[in-house]
């Protein structure tokens, strides 16, 4: 009897206070509005029958929006000389303190409908890992962002070093290289559920079906391109392009006005239209800087740098850039006048031979002649469909072409290197090529991977991650298995025989 | 220096649970999958056998003469793969917390695992003995805390602990 009590009781030593439970079943009670909702809907909006037979639900879910009032008058913030306390949760019972030391980055959103009431959206970042998404977030006055601003900056940031701000061309060239298909979907998605929640199915399929019309009626009027192609590819094509645009639109918009400058311990960056945004980032806290291309921008000698630091361009698809754009000329000067100390060493072990060239391009050549054989034999399946067939046989093998193209790009652009301070790698991901600067406290794995074919031709695949909140790796295939080798030992990793 | 292997155990059972695997799937397809046609039956049949026979012959014992586990006073680097050779590296500053997960029957069993964390990256060691695994997370626990250096003399066990 005594050992059951005792193991209870040690069960709930080491649990949060019960009261934590109430937190956990708040967050939902909103879903409370729905029953509610539906019941005057019924009603055929008759307020004062609504308001007879619902009473207790109207009174409980006035009782909610009541303790959030008392939430919001308990929860504040202190601002401290080392640090900012925030008194969050329940009367304020939660109490966050964040060191200014250990701040990674602090963004300061402004939303476009926040602009008139001057509500900014701060974001503490942190290495540590929470919880929450983010290790602080308040809703702040213009006022109060403005006095935080100052506090973490130091005051600096009305005397910066060093400032750099690209043209705006440069942004639209930035926007139109950095915008996917994909990410217009994301955003179209985000709009259309926005829209489902506010305003329901009806609503929705109406907006489409008025979309699709739009389409239609473009089609018919100017280009007459359905009698060209298929209407299904025709469609896609559309929406294609139409997501694009969108992504074309949010990236420029998100990169306007793009301002970086640098004090001492911190950069500063300005950017945004509809949402302006202001991001603290201490320099100390930077994983590695990212030197980002795609074939065309190598072609035209542009690069893009980001970095990553924990928080800075992590939410809503932001791009976590640095310098947007610039070009090679000139990405070695700015750098070293943005981050005069990052260590900047040569690569030491790299591809490039014939046989390199080989082994980047196999795969992907097979996987560009599989779509084909693949709709060869489909062809009896889909008899007078032959339009279509080739339509889609084009859409997915001139993008597995290309990346044919990119990997034997790549196979002359993969190396490694190490010096007393930093490490440098140059791979490339997918359609990416990506040149990496981070010092060398930052590697927190490597990995050495062979598989049997590797061992025959003594390669290797070599990944480094690094640290981060996103555990980055980064991974460079076919190096000689050797030089790898001598070079890890050089720098102090005990290999195996 | 500290170094220790897969614990044989593991490999012993590994080969147990593939065969009781075999036996279960071979069970289910003749029992419940009597409708398809005999040579699709023995089509089926015969490659889930290939996979066991392939496990079997193949990916266990490559990875149980493969595995180690070395700790040093910078470093610990583990070896494994089921078919590609995998060597990670992982400096003592970056690991941020260890945990063992140790199995009923782990004892007998040799399932034992101590999962590494560091900032970005995880190493897990797998297949470990108990005590093995115990140890492991004593010593890189205190090279975090930097309560004591590892010491030059190994400890002498049954799976590992070898200079």
């Amino acid at each position: 009897m005594t050992s059951r009590r005792m193991k209870i009781s040690r069960f709930f030593r080491h649990r949060q206070h019960p009261l934590k439970m109430v937190e956990y079943s708040s967050r939902n009670l909103w879903l409370l509005l729905i029953p509610l909702s539906k019941y005057l809907i019924a009603s055929r909006f008759n307020f004062q029958e609504w308001i007879r037979t619902n009473w207790v639900d109207i009174l409980a879910i006035s009782g909610i929006f009541a303790l959030a009032l008392l939430r919001w008058i308990f929860v504040r913030f202190d601002i401290e000389p080392d640090g900012i306390t925030a008194h969050s949760g329940i009367f304020g019972i939660v109490s966050t303190k964040i060191y200014f030391s250990q701040l990674t980055s602090v963004s300061f959103c402004q939303s476009w409908y926040g602009r008139p009431f001057k509500v900014h959206t701060i974001y503490a970042e942190t290495n540590a890992k929470t919880v929450s998404r983010e290790d602080l977030k308040l809703v702040l006055s213009g006022k109060n962002a403005d006095l935080l601003y100052e506090f973490i900056s130091n005051g600096e940031y009305v005397k910066p070093k060093v400032t750099y701000s690209p043209r705006k061309l440069h942004l639209m060239i930035f926007s139109l290289i950095f915008s996917s298909a994909l990410s217009g979907v994301l955003l179209y998605g985000t709009f259309m559920f926005e829209v489902y929640k506010i305003l329901g199915l009806k609503t929705e399929q109406q907006m489409l079906r008025r979309v699709n019309g739009e389409i239609d009626k473009l089609d018919r009027q100017l280009f007459n391109l359905s009698k060209l192609v298929p209407r299904a590819v025709l469609l896609i094509a559309v929406i294609v392009m139409l997501c694009w645009s969108i992504s074309f639109i949010a990236t420029l918009a998100r990169h306007w006005s793009f301002t970086v400058s640098r004090s001492k311990d911190q950069f500063y960056i300005r950017s945004g239209a509809m949402i302006k945004r202001r991001h603290i980032i201490n320099r100390d806290k930077i994983n590695y800087y990212d030197l980002t291309q795609t074939l065309l921008m190598k072609l035209f000698r542009i690069c893009s740098v980001t970095l990553d630091c924990t928080g800075y361009g992590k939410r809503r698809r932001e791009i976590s850039a640095l310098i947007p754009i610039t070009t090679y000329r000139r990405v070695t000067t700015t750098l070293r006048l943005l981050t005069p100390d990052l260590p900047l060493p040569k690569p030491e072990v790299r591809t490039g031979t014939a046989s390199d060239v080989r082994r980047f391009v196999t795969l992907p050549a097979v996987c560009s002649v599989l779509p084909i054989v693949a709709m060869k034999l489909l062809e009896h399946t889909f008899m007078g469909r032959h339009r279509e067939i080739n339509a889609l046989l084009v859409i997915i093998t001139v993008p597995l072409l290309w990346l044919v193209i990119v990997k034997a790009a790549a196979s002359f652009n993969t190396s490694v290197g190490f010096s007393e301070q930093g490490c440098v790698m140059n791979y490339c991901r997918w359609y990416k090529f990506h040149k990496v600067f981070l010092p060398k406290s930052n590697i927190s794995r490597i990995r050495i991977v062979r598989n049997p074919l590797q061992m025959l031709n003594h390669t290797c695949t070599l990944k480094i991650y690094t640290v981060g909140e996103s555990g980055r790796c980064h991974t460079m295939f076919s190096l000689p298995y050797d030089d790898v080798r001598a070079v890890c030992m050089r720098e102090g990793y005990v290999l195996f025989e | 220096m500290k170094r220790y292997l897969p614990a044989k155990r593991a490999m012993l059972c590994g080969y147990l649970v593939l065969a009781a695997l075999g036996a279960v799937l071979s069970f289910l397809i003749y029992r419940y999958a009597a409708l398809l046609p005999a040579g699709t039956l023995r089509i089926a049949a015969g490659v889930m056998w290939t996979l066991i026979l392939t496990a079997a012959l193949v990916f266990i014992p490559h990875y149980f003469f493969h595995a180690k586990v070395v700790i040093t006073k910078n470093e610990i680097a583990a070896s494994g793969g089921f078919f590609y050779f995998k060597d990670d590296y992982m400096p003592i500053g970056s690991i941020k917390s260890i945990s063992v997960i140790s199995t009923p029957l782990g004892i007998l069993t040799g399932f034992n695992f101590v999962v590494i964390n560091a900032l970005g990256s995880r190493v897990v060691l797998s297949f470990l003995r108990k005590r093995d695994a115990r140890d492991i997370a004593a010593t890189v626990n205190s090279m975090i805390s930097g309560e004591q250096l590892l010491p030059d003399t190994i400890p002498d066990s049954e799976g590992g602990g070898r200079t």
